[in-house]
């Protein structure tokens, strides 16, 4: 895509918002919406600024983006090599092929119990919940990817007389790598879901703690406010995650969609 | 056309052969039963010389290619190169392959696919710019060494893949029909850029294709080979003047008179097939 056709959608997703929520607005200032269960966006916003400057939001912020940043970071220190393991020897795709499929759709929700059993209550029941739902995604991805890699790569790679782990290094994992990074995409978001959720059943401070005690409270407002602040976390971390992967490798540019 | 052309074994010496094949066969085990692909081929490569193997699609031409160069083991047979027993891939030999776009790496700009036939080579990192420099110059890609493969067209794809060949440097260069996936124009061009290399490099090039025509106008000598389980039919000289030209050879005509003889085998062998069809 570009430049121009870049800045024609981003503006028109943000007219498109900007008009959602003054739609909001007016309807919720009508009474067509009940103020209770809609506030007008308006008073959200002065919640959040309220939250801002009053520093209740940094505290419950940054223990929430260091809980998801340490349980992803494990989650990817395990299921990388996990998975290039996986992928490239059918032997280790065997032997723990079994215990993935059986552990994988088990919801992460329906583990936290366990957690809690294991590591007790705290930081680390929190990080360990985040590590344990996204391991899969990456792991998952990371096989395919691995296991899926072109044979006339390898081929070639063998007629200039390149080594087994050379051949592993320099081709195989380059090649699964648009995989691997789709897998730490869709790991990251459920890394970011399992911090406001494991917050939600047991922590002091974070992102769900503060949507949490609103809705106890019956500060709406604020419970949107909080909302908003994940949502826009959410995105900034895809945003971020996909220039950072973008800058590192160009040529993955390859492997998105053709527009027509 | 002389007789001796058509003759089944016209080379006599065996001093300079450089790639020979003995009774190669190769059988594919699989559930459903065996499937032969390479019935017996025997044939040998001079130094230097431009040899086509010919045959009918799905004949198992790149199943013997893969044999030829140590990646393919056979059931049967043997691969001599430089005079040694070919078990894994030989360093003097290098493959084009027919599908730029699954040879190529598309992580890698176009000098750093040229560059990577060259790591296992004992160089210096400035000798091997240089060689990958030279290489790119040759298939005229100067000024896309930055570019990613998928961002040139086919033709020139195909050509950093032969310039990847060339920097490494081999002996000996297979080609499994390496211009059939560009349009006939573009091939045209390849052709001849890639003879006039090959005639300044001085290359042993062994050249698959189902192409008669292009046979023809590349080679010293075609094997012609038959449907699966493919054996050679027939070894053919072609005694036409180089350097060879689009315009000038094709109305030769003893290059008719080739296209003719290689056409009649070749219609002949697909008559067979059809007559076998129906009992298989």
């Amino acid at each position: 895509m570009n430049r121009l056709a870049k800045l024609r959608d981003f503006v028109g997703g943000i007219t498109l918002l900007m008009l959602s929520a003054l739609v909001w607005e007016v309807l919720s200032r009508v009474g067509a919406l009940d103020q209770y269960y809609f506030p007008p966006v308006t008073k959200i916003f002065s919640a959040l600024i309220e939250m801002a400057l009053q520093g209740d939001l940094w505290i419950n912020l940054w223990p929430s983006i260091y809980r998801m940043f340490a349980g992803f970071s494990i989650a990817v220190i395990i299921s990388l090599p996990l998975g290039l393991l996986m992928g490239a020897s059918a032997f280790f795709r065997d032997l723990f092929g079994m215990v993935v499929e059986f552990l994988r759709p088990i919801p992460s929700v329906a583990i936290i119990p366990i957690i809690i059993l294991l590591v007790g209550i705290g930081d680390s029941m929190n990080i360990t919940s985040i590590a344990y739902a996204s391991t899969w995604p990456l792991l998952i991805n990371s096989i395919e990817g691995i296991a899926s890699v072109e044979l006339l790569y390898v081929s070639c790679a063998r007629s200039f007389q390149l080594s087994p782990a050379r051949i592993m290094l320099t081709v195989i994992l380059p090649s699964a790598l648009p995989q691997i990074l789709s897998g730490m995409r869709i790991s990251l978001s459920m890394a970011l879901i399992l911090t406001v959720l494991s917050e939600m059943v047991v922590s002091t401070n974070g992102l769900g703690r503060i949507i949490l005690d609103a809705q106890n409270t019956l500060n709406t407002p604020a419970m949107y406010a909080g909302i908003l602040i994940v949502a826009v976390l959410g995105l900034l971390i895809n945003v971020g995650f996909n220039w950072m992967a973008d800058l590192a490798f160009p040529w993955i540019e390859r492997y998105r969609g053709v527009d027509i | 056309m002389n007789q001796d052309a058509v003759s089944p074994q016209p080379m006599g010496e065996s001093a300079s052969i450089v790639l020979a094949v003995e009774h190669l066969r190769k059988v594919y085990k699989q559930k459903m039963g065996d499937t032969v692909a390479i019935g017996d081929i025997s044939l040998e490569v001079k130094k230097d010389e431009f040899v086509s193997i010919l045959g009918p699609s799905g004949c198992g031409k790149t199943t013997l290619l893969m044999c030829l160069a140590g990646l393919l083991t056979p059931s049967a047979g043997r691969v001599h190169i430089s005079g040694e027993v070919v078990s894994s891939p030989h360093p003097d030999v290098t493959l084009v392959f027919q599908d730029y776009s699954r040879s190529l790496y598309p992580w890698l700009s176009v000098s750093g696919n040229v560059l990577f036939g060259m790591r296992q080579r004992q160089m210096r990192p400035n000798e091997k710019m240089e060689r990958a420099r030279q290489a790119i110059a040759m298939v005229n890609l100067q000024g896309f060494e930055h570019h990613f493969p998928w961002q040139l067209s086919g033709g020139m794809q195909q050509r950093v893949a032969i310039a990847r060949a060339l920097a490494y440097d081999p002996a000996i260069i297979l080609m499994d029909e390496p211009f059939a996936s560009v349009d006939a124009q573009t091939r045209a061009g390849l052709q001849d850029s890639f003879l006039e290399i090959w005639s300044r490099q001085k290359k042993t090039v062994l050249f698959i294709t189902h192409d008669i025509e292009e046979a023809i106008y590349l080679s010293d000598r075609i094997y012609v080979i038959s449907n699966r389980p493919c054996r050679v039919i027939e070894c053919l000289n072609v005694n036409l003047d180089r350097p060879r030209r689009q315009s000038i050879t094709r109305q030769d005509p003893s290059f008719i008179e080739y296209w003719r003889h290689l056409f009649s085998i070749l219609e002949a062998e697909q008559a067979q097939e059809k007559q076998r069809e129906p009992l298989s």
